[in-house]
């Protein structure tokens, strides 16, 4: 049983248009805003391998976003993300985290601290052929409390789960993760070039007590394995270069900030 | 059946002369909650309900395979869009493109939106 609705084109009033949620006030470490050629931005760490789940306790700061958006048109954002991914293709990504975005009319882009679980695939990968290409857009589960939080991915029981502080926020069937999995990932991510990646230089956004597991089973009882990353090391995911920064200050910790 | 006659707002003009013409493409409010919820920019060719989400195969039978929505027995709003459209896209490290080309949302009352895009029309029937 369907039925159908067929739409009929008008202009609107633009004022209606902006986002209800009060504007994030200007931050040193944030810049105009200025949207590239539509491109994405990362900085973080990847631990390679065959991962059924990736964890880290995240700080309770709040993400920045670029300043002077246009009064009715921007689009930006400012993240940070616990992923399984494969490394095929950018659709090939299973996250969960925290964030803010500006998007207009799209529910999870409140201007204020939400959390976020997405997933998507792409059919070009191996094992996805014949699989509809399912874009990993920002997806809201709850909003942020402005507290420190584990946010987690987690494959097990037939499902991809996403968790904060262990609460199961949503689930998605594992026959629709097509893509085998190349490694877990934990960064930060933001959609315009003045965005921030977490916090400033004096106030950075640490990423703590990062984990991973090798193989499916149970999140509460875990097979985890905690990070021991060589502080001596770069990030290995981002530009490498100002204004993004990222720094491994421990075997299971990074922080990362932004210096506009 | 021909259920209702939604009004699209399309505002790009509009957002184009206050925003400083930055407006690349449309965007508007809809009476339609469905493609408030979808929250892409870009022109709607149809919106259809469906009495269960995997009924989507009999509207776009040239559709790719989607588990989540093969295993959801919940009604649906389906969207389908006309051209490509602008959507806030996360993902993997790489170049994450924020344009969509033949793209479909589907609005679960399980709870879950997906988009999904480069969806074949093949056989597309929306009635």
């Amino acid at each position: 049983m369907k039925t159908t609705r067929m739409f009929v084109t008008a202009l609107a009033a633009a004022l209606l248009l902006i986002p209800t949620g009060t504007a994030p006030v200007a931050a040193s470490h944030t810049a105009d805003c200025a949207e590239p050629a539509d491109t994405n931005r990362w900085t973080g760490v990847d631990q390679g391998g065959q991962k059924h789940g990736a964890s880290a306790l995240f700080n309770g700061q709040s993400l920045d976003m670029c300043t002077n958006p246009e009064p009715t048109w921007e689009r930006s954002g400012s993240f940070a993300f616990s992923n399984v991914v494969n490394y095929s293709h950018f659709n090939d990504i299973i996250q969960t985290g925290v964030g803010r975005c500006r998007f207009p009319l799209l529910a999870a882009c409140t201007w204020q601290m939400e959390w976020i679980a997405t997933y998507g695939r792409h059919s070009s990968t191996a094992g996805c052929a014949g699989f509809t290409d399912k874009a990993p857009v920002v997806y809201k589960v709850g909003h942020h409390d402005g507290l420190a939080h584990y946010y987690a991915v987690y494959h097990g029981g037939n499902w991809w789960r996403y968790l904060i502080d262990g609460n199961e926020v949503r689930r998605t069937p594992d026959s629709s993760i097509c893509w085998t999995p190349d490694a877990s990932q934990w960064f930060a991510e933001s959609l315009d070039i003045g965005d921030a990646h977490g916090g400033t230089n004096a106030n950075r956004y640490r990423m703590q007590a990062i984990a991973w597991t090798n193989s499916e089973g149970d999140y509460s009882t875990g097979n985890w394995v905690y990070a021991s990353f060589n502080p001596t090391h770069n990030c290995n995911i981002g530009p490498g270069a100002p204004p993004y920064h990222c720094d491994i200050v421990g075997g299971t910790t990074i922080d990362i900030w932004t210096t506009h | 059946m021909n259920r209702t006659i939604g009004l699209l707002l399309l505002a790009s003009a509009a957002a184009g002369l206050l925003a400083g013409g930055t407006a690349a493409v449309g965007f508007g409010l809809s009476a339609d909650p469905a493609v408030n919820e979808c929250g892409l920019q870009g022109a709607v060719t149809a919106s259809v309900d469906l009495a269960e989400a995997h009924h989507i195969w009999t509207i776009l039978p040239a559709m790719g395979r989607a588990p989540e929505l093969e295993m959801d027995s919940s009604p649906a709003s389906v969207v389908v869009y006309a051209g490509p459209v602008r959507a806030a896209v996360l993902g993997n490290r790489g170049a994450a493109v924020q344009e969509l080309d033949n793209a479909v949302c589907v609005v679960s009352s399980s709870g879950e939106v997906g988009i999904y895009y480069n969806v074949s029309r093949a056989g597309f029937e929306p009635r």
